[in-house]
């Protein structure tokens, strides 16, 4: 259960990046933002 | 074949050429240079360990992006100014009682989860613009915090670098509530009164309380301090009594605490204030993710192995400064995995509580270095200060005394052992 | 009309999708088991979730190997793959899996115990995972390299500090997922106490005497080449290094201390009738003074900052300046229970265990693993 819940909280979080990342104007910002999502959504995917 | 020195070398100079020639976020920096340090190391481009090594932060991703958003929170609910009012309007007349009560305050989150970033994200942004409103630099008060955030990490009863090393050398977490205080404590007291001294000047209580943000207990009542007191209570049962209390970790602790929000205050918007919390919170993030890629390619090209190896070639009569290198990790979890383990070897026959509760003091200062510079890179963020490395520079006289309070401890191991045993 | 930002943030996502993707096959094909090909003494194939059927189908649920003589005598238990990092213990499993005959009593093996830790590797380990070691026809046969603990896809989120059942005794909370902390375990506890409880259950239906649980540590842990027993394995295990010293073996008994709770050679003992060993070698990999990380390292292990490090005096380290290969690792537990058994066989005559077809130590070190695998 705590699991999917954590996973619901990771989920959220990367809908928040992905909306930074397409609102930001700076690439170089962009690139942090991609590389921040890449931990969160192959955990939401289960993957990793 | 690339020689593990140049490899480092090469990797913190394209770290340093990223920052502070072409300006890009350190987390790329950090990660660019771990390309670089793979591929000089006949690694090619190995993507599954560039990923991997951005995993290896992400529970401490998470307690920053949900502290984040819970901060954010107390913020727009009103909580947050009505503490920092309160605070200096009780306590002004004692300005060193004050400035001591106000930095165990900011440990106190760290001390609960082992994190110092913690301790800055809650605790730390509660107090700043108080202290800022009493007339202390803001440099000043992004150094004040991320001192206590430190001391807030190595404090018990929870101490994840002493945890790290433990793991390393088969050693339980039991009996190290007394050295951790030790390590801990009386050097957060002395950096309290040495910036009460050094940077709070008179100040004239009826100017400070008007630029602070106006107080709302009378609007909402005890219930403005709901998701706060929620946060501390279930935090402190969870450590204290966790035989009773569900586990639910950090962050969900820190959600919870955030819905909990809605009508205890002002009212406001959650997934406006999540984003505002994330885009905070993000480049701290970022560099969790580009270290953790930096740390795995240091390991898999031999970097780290050489950095552990050379401590132990220091000439015996400098043995007790081989712990001086452990801040320079820049991670104080990395330093405590990394070279803590060894170095508790090197110092057997010694009481090993107490070393390892002082090289956990020691490691703990990582937080506070480059690359990364978490401490300093949050607390500037908080403050408003923009070259995050001014606030490690105004630290230097705290970290050089902490320091040399951690080689004290390792010194008179033994005798501090029979004192406080 | 699609704006400038837009584009950059397509093209941000879409390097971070390439990098994703292919990561992803990386981690992935780390969930396909190893085939095995037990020795023609194996009589049944049966499963952990047989003790604990709440297992059933979860990573945790890993094929446990019977080999009965059909003579009445003591039942053995060897568990390898405890921490999917330390390859010997698998590898040493595989090996008597793969070669085992039993004349009297029977031999239950587990070759991997934390299944859920080899499914992925640790982030700042720079773990490879997977190395090869050729078979007796010149075959590459390929192993996984994993993770210490359980893979956090199946046991998250970490607490911070992990508090041990029953004890109380805290932790890192890193070692709430390792299997070697959580004995005895408990049915409602985590995925990996459940493992824990499971293999509880296993040692104490199927009336285990004897029991075996492989690891390798780093070359600077003090207990290292080691047989950890039980107090009530004190009289075989000091026996049996007396008659490995004579084979020119050397092995330091250590007595599992009763303060340290959650281990094998604890709680096995203590909360059931099985005498428990635990067998430490010397694993350069582990290290955290380990050099390059590759492959090498583990069916090598030639490291030279051990090779300094040792030379430095500094620290105590249990390492050979001419490495500490995988064959000389396996040879050393596969010697281990060997010895350990006999001298368990000279008071227990009537749950005496006989093994026959199992190579000794001179005979993995000369002719290589691969020799005695299919």
């Amino acid at each position: 259960m705590l699991f999917w819940i954590y996973i619901v909280i990771t989920l959220f979080i990367t809908v928040v990046i992905v909306t930074e990342l397409f609102t930001e104007k700076d690439w170089k910002k962009q690139i942090a933002l991609a590389m921040l999502l890449l931990p969160f959504v192959l955990r939401v995917l289960l993957i990793k | 074949m690339v020689s593990e020195p140049v490899i480092l070398i090469a990797m913190l100079a394209v770290f340093a050429l990223g920052v502070f020639w072409m300006k890009i976020p350190a987390g790329v920096s950090l990660m660019l240079a771990a390309v670089v340090g793979a591929f000089l190391g006949g690694e090619g481009l190995p993507i599954r360990h560039l990923v991997e090594g951005g995993f290896g932060f992400l529970e401490a991703i998470l307690i920053i992006a949900t502290a984040m958003i819970f901060m954010k929170v107390v913020e727009a609910t009103g909580a947050l100014g009505t503490i920092s009012y309160t605070m200096i309007n009780t306590l002004y007349r004692f300005p060193t009682l004050l400035m001591i009560v106000i930095v165990i305050f900011v440990m106190f989150p760290g001390m609960l989860t082992g994190l110092s970033s913690a301790c800055i994200l809650t605790t730390g942004a509660l107090v700043a613009p108080g202290l800022m409103a009493m007339g202390m630099p803001p440099l000043a008060v992004g150094s004040l915090i991320a001192m206590a955030a430190v001391f807030g990490e190595v404090a018990p009863p929870i101490c994840i670098p002493v945890m790290l090393i433990g793991g390393g050398v088969d050693m339980p977490y039991i009996g190290f509530t007394r050295p951790l205080l030790l390590a801990s404590f009386p050097m957060a007291i002395a950096t309290a009164v040495y910036f009460r001294f050094r940077y709070l000047g008179a100040f004239d209580i009826n100017e400070v309380l008007p630029k602070l943000a106006k107080p709302v207990y009378k609007e909402y009542g005890i219930r403005l301090f709901i998701p706060l007191a929620f946060v501390i209570g279930y935090m402190v049962l969870e450590q204290s009594i966790p035989e009773f209390i569900p586990h639910l970790g950090v962050p969900l602790i820190f959600m919870l605490g955030a819905i909990l929000g809605f009508g205890s205050g002002n009212r406001f918007n959650f997934f406006r204030v999540s984003r505002a919390a994330i885009r905070q919170a993000m480049p701290v993030m970022a560099i969790l993710v580009g270290v953790g890629m930096f740390m795995q390619i240091l390991t898999l090209t031999g970097v780290r192995g050489y950095l552990a190896t050379s401590a132990l070639f220091l000439p015996e009569g400098v043995k007790y400064l081989a712990a001086l290198i452990m801040p320079f990790f820049g991670s104080a979890y990395a330093s405590a995995s990394i070279i803590g383990v060894p170095l508790v070897y090197v110092f057997i026959g010694k009481n090993e509580l107490v070393i390892t509760a002082a090289l956990a003091l020691m490691a703990a200062m990582g937080d506070l270095m480059p690359p990364p510079s978490l401490l300093c890179a949050y607390a500037a963020q908080i403050v408003k200060v923009k070259n995050h490395f001014t606030i490690l520079k105004n630290n230097l006289i705290p970290i050089v005394v902490t320091l040399i309070s951690g080689l004290l401890m390792i010194t008179f191991a033994e005798e501090i052992a029979h004192v406080i045993f | 009309m699609i704006k400038k930002h837009h584009i950059t943030a397509l093209l941000a996502f879409a390097w971070a999708a390439i990098f994703g993707v292919v990561a992803s096959l990386d981690f992935a094909a780390m969930h396909k088991s190893e085939e095995i090909f037990p020795s023609p003494a194996l009589t049944k194939v049966g499963h952990l979730s047989d003790y604990f059927e709440p297992i059933r189908g979860s990573e945790g649920d890993v094929e446990v190997y019977y080999f009965d003589s059909g003579v009445p005598g003591g039942t053995a238990l060897i568990l390898g793959g405890t921490h999917p990092n330390e390859a010997a213990s698998n590898i040493a499993a595989t090996l008597i899996a793969e070669n085992i005959g039993v004349t009297t009593g029977r031999v239950l093996v587990v070759l991997r115990a934390c299944n859920s830790g080899a499914t992925c590797t640790d982030p700042f380990e720079a773990y490879p995972q997977f190395f090869t070691i050729k078979n007796r026809n010149g075959k590459d046969r390929k192993f996984r390299f994993g993770s210490r603990v359980a893979n956090p896809l199946h046991q998250w989120p970490d607490p911070l500090v992990y508090t041990h059942f029953p004890s109380g005794q805290r932790l890192s909370g890193f070692e709430s997922r390792n299997l070697n902390r959580s004995y005895p375990g408990r049915p409602d506890g985590t995925f990996t106490e459940k493992i824990g409880y499971a293999i509880m259950q296993m040692i104490e239906q199927e009336n285990i005497d004897i029991s075996f649980d492989l690891h390798e540590a780093a070359p600077e842990i003090p207990i290292i080449n080691a047989i950890v027993y039980h107090e009530k394995g004190e009289d075989i295990a000091l026996n049996a290094v007396l008659e490995l010293e004579m084979m020119g073996l050397n092995y330091s008994p250590e007595l599992s201390p009763d303060n340290f709770r959650g281990l094998s050679h604890r709680e096995w003992g203590d909360r059931s009738r099985t005498i428990p060993f635990l067998m430490e070698v010397s694993n350069p990999i582990q290290g955290r003074l380990r050099g390059k990380t590759n492959a090498d390292l583990i069916t090598k292990g030639v490291s030279n900052s051990y090779k300094l490090a040792l030379e430095s005096g500094a620290l105590r380290i249990e390492y050979d300046p001419e490495g500490e290969p995988l064959d000389r690792r396996v040879a050393r537990h596969v010697q281990g229970i060997i010895t350990l058994i006999e001298a368990y066989n000279v008071d227990h005559k009537k749950k005496a265990i006989r093994l026959v077809n199992l190579p000794d130590y001179h005979d993995i070190v000369d002719n290589g693993i691969g020799f005695y695998l299919h």
